[in-house]
């Protein structure tokens, strides 16, 4: 279900940047007619538009990706947005530039393409992951994204080898965005095998999958698992990390309670299957998928 | 089932990971060949956006090309953007909320599964006619489980004492059920749920006495370092027990007052014996306990968690106290 989602995500993403390098096509054609040259090497500068471009459309979708799956507030998922958007375009402009340098070098053009691709991937995640280095859980997700980048790279250039052009670099597109998210819900759901659920209050019915290695959860929106509407939720309450398939629990402040079973903890314990743990007036439940 | 769709999805994800491969290398050598073939000298038709070196093979469509404007892109930008919130709004979890009183099972195989209970007093009997707890074992005797109606909610009694029957993780006989209280009978959990204190129905009183326990005296002068105390779960309060005897109980003649439904008026008496403190239960219908277990009268150790009613205290002697005896153990 959630990969499923992630790689529809992926597919929107797709489609965003087709439509935006559609249009700053249509916007530099329109400059060359007027004969205003933004730089003195035309052809160049649409080189690395494009990348720009593509880097804007998928990063706008990808950085919002978790915060979409946990339902946040939607200011929040739009200022996301727009992070991931100003990442990826600059994150775009730079891996395409790399391509441009190589062919320089006298390297097969498909072959600098190709780099400049995976490079994007590779970045755009790692752009994602800028704000929550806590996470042991770095590594996969950003390998997962350059070999996603490849990939989708590979079939936009066996699409423009048949010269489909125009709206046809939609299916090209579509297919970066959907192998970068998909193998990183693979990486993913490799690793889950344990999650909290809600029991009780607005917030009844969600689910936390523990997919990395390291989380914090509280009441302030940079932590992994938001308690937003809850009473006596600290900022920064509890800190949750996985060790060789044991889970443990951590009380971040001693104002503050976290009860496992009822009972609240010193510093730091381990849990089990079937626990209940008490964060402020929020009930929640350990299980093993 | 998430296990097993998961496991769908991997098997999925692999095939198509191979696929994925196999086009790639098909395409790699494809370019190689044509790159050999073609002649390339100029640098400028490297940068450009479209590869004028390689075959014209229309396969899907004609070559024109066709450029959005720019009040199509807004378009598409906010159909995205409105499929990004239904998306959201579809996949958000939507509470339910059920006006009876009833019984939650949260177990994962039976996943909210409501049963509404009945404004009569009635065993917990009931259990064991529904369907879902077939896959179940439930604890023996729940006939002697009795619920009956008090002040909006139920008052559960427990008659039989060697039921596996856990209130909020904790062997109990009497309680008053409240909302979002828990059951374990046997390998069901079970979660009441009350929604006539649903936050929305709730109206704050304007005074509320949040301290519900509290010492009758207050101890004149600084407390001396030797004093052990009881700390009452679920808040920072402490309580010195300053006198050599002290009971507690409802009413305030007591040294420790405690407001709650489920304490007698003159509860139980801690006093001390030679070096040790004594727990003493006063009321033989009543229910103190000692680390889970329903006792009479018992010594208290170091960390020991005493029940009272419905209210939970930890034992601790002082800390300055224990560094002492370490050094004449030295």
């Amino acid at each position: 279900m959630r990969n499923f989602y992630f790689s529809a995500l992926g597919l929107l993403a797709g489609v965003s940047s087709w439509a935006l390098v559609q249009s700053g096509f249509n916007a530099f054609d329109a400059l060359f007619d007027a004969n205003i040259h933004l730089t003195d090497n035309v052809s160049l500068s649409d080189f690395f538009l494009e990348g720009s471009f593509v880097g804007f459309g998928l990063g706008m979708v990808l950085h919002a990706r978790a915060s979409l799956w946990y339902h946040h507030k939607l200011v929040l998922v739009l200022s996301k947005m727009f992070l991931g958007a100003f990442f990826g375009a600059i994150i775009g402009l730079l891996s395409f530039a790399f391509g441009y340098f190589m062919q320089t070098l006298h390297i097969e053009p498909l072959l600098c393409r190709m780099t400049s691709w995976t490079i994007l991937g590779f970045l755009i995640v790692v752009s994602t992951e800028i704000f929550r280095l806590h996470s042991g859980f770095i590594l996969p997700r950003v390998i997962s994204g350059g070999i996603g980048g490849l990939i989708g790279g590979g079939i936009f250039e066996l699409l423009l080898l048949y010269q489909i052009s125009g709206p046809d670099h939609l299916f090209g597109l579509i297919l970066v965005g959907f192998s970068i998210s998909f193998l990183i819900g693979i990486n993913e759901n490799r690793v889950t095998s344990s999650a909290f659920r809600v029991l009780s209050g607005p917030q009844e019915g969600q689910m936390f999958l523990l997919d990395q290695n390291n989380f914090y959860m509280g009441y302030n929106f940079q932590n992994d698992f938001i308690l937003n509407d809850y009473a006596e939720v600290c900022n920064r309450h509890a800190f949750i990390w996985k060790n060789d398939k044991e889970v443990f629990i951590e009380n971040l402040y001693t104002d503050n309670e976290v009860l496992v079973n009822y009972r609240s903890i010193d510093h730091q314990q381990s849990i089990k299957k079937g626990d209940i743990i008490k964060i402020g007036t929020a009930l929640l439940q350990y299980y093993e998928i | 089932m998430i296990s097993s769709i998961n496991k769908y999805f991997c098997a999925f994800a692999n095939s198509v990971c191979l696929v994925f491969i196999f086009f790639f290398n098909s395409c790699v050598l494809l370019a190689k060949e044509l790159s050999n073939e073609a002649e390339v000298s100029s640098l400028g038709k490297y940068a450009t956006f479209q590869f004028d070196y390689f075959p014209t093979k229309p396969l899907f469509s004609n070559n024109e090309l066709y450029i959005l404007s720019f009040y199509e892109l807004l378009l598409i930008f906010c159909g995205i953007i409105l499929t990004l919130y239904i998306l959201w709004y579809i996949m958000k979890p939507k509470p339910q909320i059920f006006t009876e009183p009833g019984f939650k099972i949260i177990n994962l195989k039976n996943n909210h599964y409501f049963t509404p209970l009945k404004s009569e007093s009635q065993s917990l009997e009931f259990l064991e006619d529904l369907e879902v707890s077939k896959s179940y074992r439930l604890s023996g005797n729940l006939n002697r489980v009795i619920l009956s109606p008090h002040k909006n909610t139920f008052l559960l009694e427990d008659k039989n004492f060697k039921n596996a029957l856990l209130i909020n993780r904790r062997r109990l006989h009497r309680k008053v059920l409240y909302d979002n209280d828990l059951l374990d009978i046997g390998e069901m959990v079970l979660l009441y749920s009350n929604n006539l204190f649903h936050e929305k129905n709730f109206q704050r009183a304007s005074h509320i006495n949040y301290q519900s326990v509290y010492q009758s005296t207050k101890p004149k002068g600084p407390i001396q370092k030797c004093v052990p105390f009881l700390k009452v779960s679920g808040s920072k309060q402490e309580i010195p027990l300053v006198k050599n005897m002290n009971t507690i109980g409802t009413s305030k003649i007591n040294d420790i007052v405690i407001e709650s439904d489920e304490v007698a008026l003159r509860h139980a008496k801690i006093n001390k014996v030679g070096q040790s403190w004594k727990i003493q239960n006063l009321q033989n219908h009543e229910n103190t306990s000692v680390n889970g277990r329903r006792i009479d009268q018992r010594f208290l150790k170091e960390g020991d968690e005493v029940a009272i009613g419905d209210f939970f205290f930890k034992f601790s002697t002082n800390k300055s106290q224990i560094k002492r005896q370490k050094k004449i153990k030295k």
